[in-house]
């Protein structure tokens, strides 16, 4: 898939872990990791709103399109 | 009713199915011994040409059996994971795609069969082998059309998956 979701390196800038923020976001581990490793088929406005809330970033910071 | 799981319509559906999977067997194994004696009476030369009709419907028989055993058998593993709640998974659609094309290969058996007793039938003029056209050709009908249907099953199948997948993977 051509989207790429950059949550790890966006977690990198704000030094924060994976763990800490699923639990902000209200996900399990295993379905961040799912978003990390670009295996996720969607993902929800509510999740992506939470995550860019918690990271302080827009959309456009995590998500990116590669043809 | 439980559907699904553990104690439920699922498992007996799965001790009916391994009723019917050995009753298919007896019948499979005594068809066999009257093949023997069909071909102990060819090998004698008697009755050369009823008995070569006979050995081709019962070999026809076993075949078709021997194919309807093994669509038991894929029945038999949709219901186990049934009976385990594993509803949407590709070994269920794998099943369904083999038990339909063998339906297909039972169909086919049966056409064949229809055609060589027309063939014969227009000779002998014997009542008795119209009815067993009519009933190999009605048994041919029957299984084109499971098969078909469940052909197109599959397909529900595997979009059903395919949402599954999406649902799943959607965080």
């Amino acid at each position: 898939m051509p989207i790429i979701v950059n949550v790890d390196v966006m977690l990198a800038k704000r030094k924060m872990s994976s763990l800490e923020l699923a639990e902000k976001v209200g996900i399990t581990p295993a379905n961040l990791s799912i978003l990390k490793t670009n295996k996720a088929k969607a993902i929800r406005f509510s999740t992506l709103e939470k995550i860019c809330e918690i990271l302080d970033c827009k959309p456009g910071d995590i998500l990116d399109y590669q043809k | 009713m439980k559907i699904l799981g553990e104690k439920s319509l699922s498992s007996k559906v799965i001790v009916g199915l391994k009723t019917i999977f050995t009753i298919i067997s007896i019948i499979d194994v005594i068809v066999l011994g009257i093949i023997g004696k069909i071909v102990r009476h060819i090998v004698m030369k008697e009755n050369i040409q009823n008995n070569i009709f006979d050995l081709v419907l019962f070999i026809a028989i076993i075949i078709t059996g021997m194919i309807a055993l093994f669509i038991i058998g894929q029945f038999i593993k949709i219901f186990k994971n049934f009976k385990n709640n594993i509803l949407f998974c590709e070994n269920n659609s794998k099943s369904l795609n083999v038990i339909s094309n063998s339906c297909f290969i039972i169909s086919t058996v049966y056409l064949l069969i229809g055609i060589l007793i027309f063939l014969i039938t227009s000779n002998l003029m014997e009542e008795f082998l119209y009815y067993v056209f009519a009933f190999s050709i009605m048994l041919m009908i029957i299984f084109a059309i499971a098969g078909i249907g469940i052909k197109i099953l599959n397909e529900v199948y595997k979009k059903a998956i395919e949402y599954k997948e999406e649902n799943d993977f959607t965080i």
